[in-house]
């Protein structure tokens, strides 16, 4: 079935042809036949006040050259500011201050004047950009997580292993990066598959470097020798993703399946997020400054890649930055090569900064984002200061360029675009082969400089028993809390208790893992340190057992909803399930107050109530399962005792291990049993 | 070999006895044999007219839901006198023996990190002399703890002489365990154990402690093993060994103190006819067969 959707996407026409170019090329039978200026274009139609349009223009082509910088343009009486100009046509800014509607553009040149060519003024919609940005992010974000989560339960310990093997090598680990480079045709998109990655344990942060130089290598260069997969296909791959999500039968499958999804995701974010930077891009502000560029000098190429660093950033990698460059050329006529191959040669750093989307936010991230950072720099400087070397060799080895590349609407100066491919090629090639010996180095220089932050010491307390029991009646008294609105959700299927027990239970977690990696490791290598130590350890089992037990109250909610048949009210429970619910309710909260009470107080736990109460949700929890069997034959009976006796055994559950727990503590409280052993210690 | 001490030993006192205590001590005694296919019909008519009845005295196991157990351990002599006596008939004869009573709790194996821990053992034994006549039946019965049968069982015999000076201090009437040690005495010969036979008990009880009706199901019979207190390992089954013997049907047993309520009568129709049933002989004869040696 996947083969079947994507052959009959490819197989369905793009329509991407040639388009607002053919209007740029005027036509010849108007320019024979007639020698009156007249505006043939205006582009966009659409304008925002304030933007920059592109003037087209016929007549004016037998006059001079220099009568040509005579060609003015305006709208309605005012004239506008000229940004830039070649033969045909010119680019210039429109008021900020234009209301919308209909305007009309002329151009003049001496007394000729052109007849008026209208154009609509729109207010620059800031709303689009937003979402854009704000949604293509989020969903960048979410893509790395789904693919993060995925990727190990996806890769078996032969896969893990192939993939170390395979990446820890520094040019496989270049070829690897560059593959996923090819296919993501972003450095960003790239780097949240290396992140990703890294997060899971699958690479480690050196090869995820050396990767990420072939991936800058690999995006670069794939849209100008192929048409692999457009980030516009992003759709299709999350398509394909939740068609195999549908299908899937085993664990593994469904892995593999989130893992496309997630690859999907990242695509599509990326293509979401990008016209989130268009009007920064588009601002008449980078006109004038791209055509301020291009004298050559170490200032104008340092320029030049500075600008490269942000473009690169704001695109999420360096092939749309060449396309971006390429329209500028055109635009301007007043870059070439050099110059394109300048601002081309910030793409090492600008793709790390732009992987700061993506990096910091998984796990080892930071560490990966420094690497990558410094690595950017080099690559950066190396390029830019071999600008020169790789233009020559480029001219010296390209005689001409058969076709351009796909990306933007336009045609683009074909002779220029293989030029600066192959030279801009040329250079990350040479700037990853140079730095992949180094990355182990830089990486061990950068733990040294950075090192990972240590925790304080608690020593300085002084008491960590005292900290730790504090601490625990703290989380118990919080699980309390929770656990006394549970009920309603298990038994009236109400969310707000749900989501009022939940977020004591994640806040007893939180606490409860703090104790776990801080008071914990500091408590005395006493036998009172010991029993507290387990008692510590057996509150997370009853924490994690009171998670679940929540989650099944909620997929018990779920499915009397599903059963209700969308009638609105949910039926309640039979009465006898619900007498079993809340007897083995009240059995684990008496427990966790007796519990509660030991631990603060140090009364000696009573053993023989938490047998009493073990054996009671034991029995409590056969009579659900005996009643499943002779209960109604019907499917809704069945399904709906199903749910119910789910909930009933993560009930007894939790009383396991709340009778754990109370064994630990009642090794805590008994005093009788220190003294035996501090005895026999002295 | 010093005597035990007189604290250790717990003799029935008649004279202040609770009812159920003198059930215990004299009532008489009708078995059935019960099919296995009967015996949960069985079971469940008996729940509809009595109460189920456990022990609650000193040291009584209060958790719920308990599997009682009981493992008795018969003493005879190398004649195997009390056997002959039994064979010959069931209606009149006495027996000596041992009782470790215990509950399991199968529900806890899924916290128990030991598998003694899902068993409540009672830290004593009751040594007891049983007299049958004809439907009657005495006992004569007191306390041990455990950790001082190694004084009173020595080499896996009976030592009564170390029953016979229990001090200072004894709960009135001694008589009993003077009875106990005469009797042992006046055997001639040495006592060891001969069988030891282990069952589940179910006990239903009425509240004016006239009428007990016990269920016991799953009888097997296992030889001596080499010293049958080990103090590490409980007589519980699964330290007994291999049975020699077993028993299908479940025996019902009917002991009263006061007259027969009229359901009892439709109740144990289906059970047939009272039959003259021992474990000990039954016991004895799965272990030594039928010969009058060991």
């Amino acid at each position: 079935m996947t083969v079947l959707v994507i052959a009959l996407y490819f197989a369905l026409p793009d329509g991407d042809s040639s388009g607002p170019l053919s209007k740029l090329q005027p036509d010849q039978e108007v320019q024979a036949e007639s020698r009156k200026l007249d505006v043939v274009d205006v582009s966009p139609a659409d304008a925002n006040p304030g933007s920059a349009i592109t003037v087209t223009y016929v007549g004016a082509e037998e006059v001079g050259a220099e009568e040509a910088q005579q060609v003015l343009v305006f709208v309605g009486k005012e004239e506008l500011s000229v940004l830039a100009r070649r033969k045909g046509s010119l680019v210039a800014r429109l008021p900020s201050d234009l209301s919308e509607g209909r305007v009309k553009i002329r151009v003049s040149s001496g007394d000729d004047r052109s007849k008026p060519y209208d154009i609509r003024i729109e207010q620059t919609n800031w709303r689009r950009p937003f979402r854009s940005l704000l949604g293509g992010l989020a969903l960048l974000l979410f893509g790395i997580g789904v693919f993060a989560r995925a990727a190990p339960e996806a890769a078996g310990r032969q896969s893990a292993h192939g993939l170390a093997r395979l990446a820890g090598r520094g040019p496989t680990a270049l070829v690897l990066g560059a593959a996923i480079g090819a296919l993501a045709q972003s450095t960003t998109a790239a780097a949240g598959l290396l992140a990703g990655l890294v997060s899971s344990s699958l690479l480690a942060i050196g090869p995820a470097a050396s990767a990420f130089l072939g991936a800058q290598l690999g995006a670069a260069t794939a849209p100008l020798v192929t048409g692999l997969i457009d980030p516009r296909e992003g759709l299709l791959i999350i398509a394909v993703g939740v068609l195999w999500l549908a299908f899937a039968y085993d664990r593994r499958a469904r892995a593999l399946a989130r893992l496309v999804l997630g690859a999907g995701l990242i695509a599509f974010g990326l293509q979401t997020l990008r016209p989130g930077f268009e009007p920064f891009v588009q601002h008449p502000t980078l006109l004038s400054l791209v055509a301020g560029l291009g004298g050559g000098g170490p200032g104008d190429v340092a320029l030049c890649a500075l600008l490269g660093v942000v473009l690169v950033a704001l695109l999420q990698g360096p092939a749309p930055v060449v396309v971006l460059v390429l329209m500028l050329a055109q635009t301007t006529a007043q870059w070439e090569l050099r110059t394109a191959l300048g601002v081309l040669a910030g793409a090492g750093l600008g793709s790390a900064v732009g992987a700061l989307l993506t990096t910091p936010v998984v796990r080892r991230g930071r560490r990966l984002a420094q690497l990558y950072l410094v690595l950017g720099v080099f690559g950066t400087l190396f390029a830019a200061i071999t600008v020169e070397v790789w233009a020559s060799v480029a001219d010296r080895i390209v005689p001409g360029i058969p076709h351009g590349s796909r990306w933007g609407h336009q045609t683009l100066l074909p002779n220029l675009g293989l030029h600066l491919g192959v030279a801009f090629a040329l250079s990350q090639l040479a700037s990853a082969l140079l730095l992949l010996p180094f990355v182990s180095s830089i990486q061990r220089a950068l733990e040294r400089i950075f090192p990972d932050p240590v925790r304080p010491e608690l020593t300085t307390i002084g008491d960590a028993l005292g900290v730790l029991r504090a601490g625990l009646a703290q989380v118990f008294s919080t699980e309390r809390e929770g656990l006394r609105r549970l009920s309603e959700l298990a038994l009236d299927g109400s969310r707000d208790a749900g989501r009022f027990t939940e977020h004591r239970l994640v806040d007893a977690h939180t606490r409860l893992e703090e104790l776990l990696s801080g008071p914990v490791l500091w408590l005395p290598e006493t036998p009172e340190g010991r029993a507290l130590s387990r008692v510590a350890f057996s509150s997370l089992g009853m924490l994690r057992s009171l998670e679940a037990l929540e989650r099944q109250a909620e997929r018990l909610t779920d499915s009397r909803l599903a059963l209700a048949g969308g009638e609105g009210e949910i039926a309640p429970l039979p009465a006898e399930d619900s007498q079993v619910i809340s007897e083995m309710h009240e059995l684990i909260e008496s427990g966790l107050t007796d519990v509660s009470v030991s631990l603060e107080s140090r009364a000696l736990v009573d053993r023989e109530a938490a047998l009493s109460r073990e054996i009671r949700l034991n029995g409590l929890e056969a009579r659900i399962r005996s009643a499943l069997q002779s209960g109604p034959r019907n499917s809704v009976a069945v399904q709906r005792r199903l749910r119910v006796l789910e909930l009933v055994d993560a009930y007894e559950a939790s009383g396991n291990q709340l009778y754990r727990l109370t064994e630990a503590l009642a090794e805590w409280c008994e005093p009788a049993s220190f003294t035996r052993s501090a005895a026999s210690m002295a | 070999m010093s005597a035990p001490a007189p604290a250790d030993f717990k003799v029935f006192d008649p004279t202040s006895a609770s009812a159920d205590e003198r059930m215990t001590r004299e009532r008489s005694e009708t078995k059935y044999l019960i099919a296995p296919e009967d015996t949960a019909a069985l079971i469940r008519q008996l729940a509809l007219h009595l109460p189920a009845h456990r022990f609650n005295g000193d040291g009584a196991n209060r958790l719920p839901d308990p599997l009682h157990f009981v493992t008795t351990v018969y003493f005879d002599t190398d004649s195997r006198a009390h056997y002959r006596a039994a064979a010959n008939d069931l209606q009149h004869n006495v027996k000596l023996r041992a009782k470790e009573y215990y509950d399991l709790h199968p529900s806890l194996a899924e916290v128990a990190t030991d598998p003694r821990q899902i068993a409540r053992i009672q830290p004593w034994v009751w040594f007891e002399l049983k007299r049958r006549e004809g439907s009657r039946t005495r006992k004569r019965r007191f306390r041990v703890p455990k950790q001082r049968l190694p004084e009173i069982f020595v080499a896996g015999q009976l030592v009564p002489e170390a029953l016979a000076q229990p001090g200072e201090g004894l709960e009135a009437d001694s008589n009993e365990l003077r009875e106990i040690v005469r009797y042992c005495e006046s055997l001639g010969e040495t006592l060891s154990v001969s069988c030891i036979v282990n069952y589940r008990r179910l006990s239903f009880q009425d509240h004016a402690c006239g009428l007990r009706i016990t269920v016991d199901q799953g009888l097997s019979f296992f030889a001596p093993p080499p010293n049958p207190w080990s103090f590490e390992h409980p007589l519980v089954r699964s330290s007994l060994g291999v049975p020699s013997g077993a028993l299908r049907e479940a025996v019902l047993e009917v002991k009263r103190r006061a007259a027969s309520p009229a359901w009892l009568a439709q109740v144990l129709a289906r059970a047939g006819a009272p039959l003259p049933f021992s474990k000990f002989v039954a016991g004895s004869r799965a272990v030594h067969g039928e010969s009058s040696e060991r």
